[in-house]
């Protein structure tokens, strides 16, 4: 047993230590992932109105009708393409994921901009497995927590350990997500 | 003492206001949903017919078009037909012949399944279909013009699908009733 807990918890402390990274990738993703009804987690989006007199009218000169609109409410280098949405809208993508979207019978409309979210963006990329090698690193890495659960079983003795004050907590940890199964589900 | 009332009372009243916010927005959504059902329903008894198919495709590959070989397409789409690129009104009035086949689809990334990436909206002046892939799509597509190799899938909606989506619906409401008033006693 002695042995146990002294593996326990050298394994604990450095296999910790080198998650901490990963650990802390997949709770902040996790948090922002879950609020998705409620925020974009990856992009910052501002919208801004304007009203246009330019002709927007599906023409042979539409694009470049297009683009003295951006010159006006952004920059033109921004262009990437449009389409109609509807007979009487035009939607105009930029570059970086914005879009304008204009009525052209009124000549108003709005353009969304984008921003990707420093910090959530990149860790909401990795969540998402994008691909092979990071598949198999966060694989391990949950592995790695379930031998953090369980190793850390071993590390306290006595009182605060998880035959005494520990194991109220390890108990109210698993009676938690049980109760919520039972009334949710 | 005091102030942890006060706290308490804060977060109670944040608790409550945010229940009333969503029981809102789940009402809205179940309206939006129940006429979206009727809407098929009508669709389905004037037109005469027993189902309503929606095609799609299962990514193969893509290509990102420059303005020259958007021309290029157009005039290898009149020479030969085994390499024919399909535009998206074309798409809807073929895909039926399709199915279960590969082909090339060509249209505008209008956006990205913002869950994951690996859905993505394509686009046209004459229409629209979505493309469904294992891997996530890179975020930069959106706004650009592509051609899509797909294998077209078929989704129908007739009466026995329309009947276990309200039932699902109405079943998933009636549940999250009970938990509102659970939460209220």
């Amino acid at each position: 047993m002695k042995k146990i807990r002294k593996w326990s918890r050298i394994l604990h402390r450095d296999i910790g230590f080198f998650f901490i990274g990963a650990t802390i990738i997949y709770s902040l993703s996790g948090i922002a992932l879950n609020h998705l009804n409620d925020w974009n987690p990856n992009y910052t989006v501002s919208i801004k109105d304007f009203k246009s007199k330019i002709d927007l009218h599906k023409s042979e000169n539409t694009k470049e009708n297009v683009l003295k609109l951006l010159d006006e409410i952004d920059d033109k280098k921004n262009y990437k393409k449009h389409y109609y949405p509807q007979r009487n809208v035009i939607k105009i993508f930029l570059s970086g994921g914005s879009s304008a979207v204009v009525d052209v019978e009124t000549g108003e409309g709005q353009i969304e901009y984008l921003k990707k979210r420093l910090v959530f963006y990149e860790v909401n990329y990795l969540h998402y497995n994008p691909q092979y090698w990071w598949t198999w690193f966060s694989d391990i890495f949950a592995g790695a927590l379930i031998f953090l659960a369980l190793s850390a079983l071993f590390i306290v003795r006595g009182r605060k350990g998880a035959w005494g004050r520990g194991g109220i907590y390890i108990a109210l940890g698993i009676i938690i997500p049980i109760l919520f199964l039972i009334f949710l589900n | 003492m005091i102030k942890n009332f006060f706290i308490l009372l804060i977060v109670t009243t944040l608790f409550v206001s945010c229940g009333e916010e969503s029981e809102v927005k789940e009402n809205e959504q179940l309206t939006n949903i129940k006429e979206q059902i009727q809407y098929y329903r009508d669709s389905m008894k004037t037109a005469g017919i027993d189902h309503i198919s929606f095609y799609s495709l299962e990514y193969v590959s893509h290509t990102e078009n420059t303005e020259q070989e958007n021309n290029d397409i157009i005039k290898k789409d009149s020479i030969a037909e085994e390499n024919t690129i399909f535009t998206l009104g074309e798409f809807n009035s073929v895909a039926g012949d399709y199915v279960g086949k590969e082909i090339k689809v060509v249209g505008i990334v209008d956006h990205l399944c913002k869950h994951g990436g690996k859905k993505l909206l394509l686009v046209s002046d004459e229409g629209d279909t979505h493309v469904y892939a294992k891997n996530r799509f890179e975020d930069k597509l959106v706004g650009s013009e592509i051609t899509v190799t797909g294998i077209v899938t078929e989704d129908r909606i007739d009466e026995a699908y329309l009947l276990k989506w309200e039932e699902d619906v109405i079943n998933k409401h009636n549940s999250n009733d009970e938990t509102n008033e659970t939460d209220e006693n």
